[in-house]
């Protein structure tokens, strides 16, 4: 009797639940699709225009040929960071989209959690990031 | 009538919002909300900055001119910058309100709430969907249009 009030409680995955959380994770795995296919043209183009940088940089004054293999270093080393995070938030968000969609098809609780889980990587992973980023504007915004 | 509600039961009575579900969309809130707060204090960076006139200066070196340490943003400058903080905070909303809800939600045990606030999820990833598609689509065409200058100079 007391686990009936107690499920009739709780909070359900209802139809309209179901529905939105479905939808919710389809563009979830579309954006995550989307971004993974943007990082790896960024990767493509920059390795097409690998030896034409040098050029490029060169342009400026204040750039010989050895700073300008420094910069070019740094900026690969920035890619590759920025590359293999944006992989592991989209990683998080097709995970977390395909265990949503798979646990409400199969009504499996822990596959739905897991699911949760895996969203709340994602968001928690962004907000750290955005918290670094806020710092480093912070500092470049007083410290002009 | 009770053979429809038992099958009405059947297929979405099953799922619940179970304590560990409960406390993932509490801990998603949060983050949310860490999310929107921190992106609203980097637009009102932005905005200060634009119109303070008080720019780190990009590498301005054409035709010998000297480089200067600040210099006022153009117009279309500001426009491009405006438009890309309202965009922001479009998508930003939906994420409040996820944020809102989910929390009202699951510490009230209302239904509705948690249903609306799923609602807005959805439309934070479609809005964040739609405006990145929109994005890479105008990038491509500029670096065809670039690529299509160079060849021809």
């Amino acid at each position: 009797m007391m686990e009936d009030n107690q499920s009739f409680l709780d909070l359900q995955v209802d139809e309209q639940a179901s529905t939105q959380l479905t939808e919710a994770s389809r563009w979830a795995k579309f954006l995550g699709f989307i971004v993974l296919i943007a990082l790896g043209i960024t990767v493509l183009m920059f390795g097409m225009l690998w030896n034409k940088l040098d050029s490029w940089f060169l342009t400026y004054e204040e750039m010989d040929a050895e700073s300008t293999r420094v910069v070019k270093v740094v900026v690969a080393v920035c890619l590759v960071i920025a590359v293999v995070i944006g992989a592991i938030l989209m990683t998080f968000l097709i995970k977390g989209a395909n265990s949503i969609r798979a646990g409400i098809r199969q009504k499996d609780q822990a596959l739905f959690n897991i699911g949760l889980g895996h969203f709340r990587n994602y968001l928690a992973m962004m907000g750290v990031l955005g918290v670094i980023f806020l710092l480093f504007a912070l500092i470049g915004f007083f410290g002009r | 009538m009770i053979e429809q509600e038992k099958q009405s039961s059947d297929l979405f009575g099953d799922l619940t919002i179970d304590p560990m579900a409960k406390q993932y969309l509490r801990s998603m809130s949060g983050w949310a909300m860490v999310i929107v707060v921190v992106s609203v204090i980097g637009y009102a960076l932005s905005i200060i900055d634009l119109f303070r006139g008080k720019r780190p200066a990009s590498f301005n070196r054409a035709e010998g001119f000297n480089m200067s340490f600040t210099e006022s943003a153009s117009g279309s400058e500001v426009f491009s910058s405006l438009l890309s903080i309202a965009i922001g905070l479009l998508i930003n909303y939906f994420l409040y309100r996820f944020a809102r809800q989910a929390k009202a939600g699951v510490e009230g045990l209302s239904q509705s709430e948690l249903n609306s606030s799923f609602g807005n999820l959805k439309a934070y990833f479609m809005a964040c969907s739609i405006i990145l598609i929109i994005a890479f689509v105008l990038l491509l065409l500029a670096a065809m249009v670039l690529g299509t200058r160079t060849a021809m100079q």
